[in-house]
């Protein structure tokens, strides 16, 4: 995995755990895998930042928790809330514009 | 070793000032985050020891993770974002308390005036018991309240200005209240009488006596936390 630089992550787990949460419901080990994978280890969310991530976003009503009995443990699965959709849609669409204007600059500079 | 690191993080948590749900619910994820690792070390054919020890090193520091939910003051708790509520919620106990308390009495009394018709006792005991009401409701019920909250407040995030404005109020409260259980005796009914008057004469007249109950009332709170302060500094 490469290095990851956190000034570059602000609001990325934010964006990413909508994201996920945006196909099916999941619960916290299950997003973090999900991530891992689908991002080909390029991000990864620790505990440390991935369970007050979800609470604070549960807490601001974006996500709402469902706790299920799964093999005699209580797992927490979230789901996205209408308000969780708009914010992804937001979210995504101010990352797209960014990373667009951050590869045009790279683009440009790569020709000086 | 599983089980306690995740309680004793919720506990933590709360100290903290993490509304509880939300402290109870991280310990019980890390839990099943810890558990899910633990079998992921399984079956990569480590041993049960060794798997348990991946999975704890993989969950990093509890500190860290009291470190995030401390930055964020979404998921505190309510004693954490509006302390002021700590004041009124004892206030309203005392209140609830006392109202409670009266209405009890009145409707005892009433309920023994249907078994014996002429209900009546000497003027010295209902004396007595007038007086044994008023230093129930006005000196040691605020006192118990008081108490009762600042021991409260020795396991909660409350800061300890929030804590005496509190007691205070509570031990003013009863101080300018007025109360009274006047039983029957012969030739006058029975009264009781629960009120609250505020002039600024009485204010400054009932401040030493609120004063005292409320230095009565932070007693234990003093000892409890000293004590706690005493087991950290030498645990053991």
């Amino acid at each position: 995995m490469g290095e990851r630089d956190p000034t570059l992550m602000a609001g990325v787990p934010e964006l990413v755990v909508l994201r996920l949460l945006a196909e099916r419901e999941m619960y916290g080990y299950e997003i973090a895998r999900t991530l891992k994978v689908v991002s080909r280890e390029t991000l990864s969310l620790g505990e440390g930042v991935l369970y007050p991530a979800l609470h604070a976003m549960e807490a601001r009503g974006l996500l709402r928790p469902r706790p299920r009995q799964v093999e005699g443990r209580t797992r927490i699965y979230y789901q996205l809330t209408a308000r969780g959709r708009r914010r992804l849609a937001r979210l995504t669409a101010n990352w797209q514009r960014m990373s667009a204007g951050v590869a045009r600059i790279l683009g440009t500079s790569g020709h000086d | 070793m599983t089980e306690p690191r995740f309680a004793h993080l919720s506990r933590a948590l709360r100290r903290q000032g993490v509304a509880g749900r939300h402290a109870r619910r991280a310990a019980l994820e890390m839990s099943g985050h810890y558990h899910q690792l633990r079998l992921q070390a399984l079956a990569r054919g480590e041993p049960p020891d060794q798997a348990a020890r991946t999975a704890h090193e993989a969950m990093g520091a509890d500190a860290v993770l009291m470190e995030r939910y401390a930055n964020r003051p979404e998921l505190r708790g309510w004693l954490y974002r509006w302390p002021a509520l700590y004041a009124i919620a004892s206030l309203a106990s005392f209140a609830v308390l006392c109202v409670t308390i009266m209405a009890l009495l009145v409707l005892l009394l009433n309920g023994l005036r249907l078994v014996v018709h002429h209900l009546t006792v000497p003027p010295e005991v209902a004396m007595a018991v007038n007086s044994g009401l008023v230093v129930a409701l006005q000196w040691v019920l605020p006192i118990l309240v008081g108490a009762g909250f600042a021991l409260l407040a020795s396991r909660r995030p409350v800061a300890l200005r929030w804590l005496i404005a509190s007691v205070l109020l509570v031990c003013l409260t009863a101080r300018l209240m007025n109360s009274g259980l006047m039983l029957p005796i012969p030739g006058q009914r029975g009264s009781a009488t629960l009120g609250i008057g505020i002039r600024l004469r009485a204010l400054a007249l009932q401040l030493p006596g609120t004063l005292i109950m409320a230095a009565l009332a932070l007693t234990p709170y003093f000892i409890v936390t000293h004590r706690a302060g005493w087991r950290r500094s030498f645990p053991g």
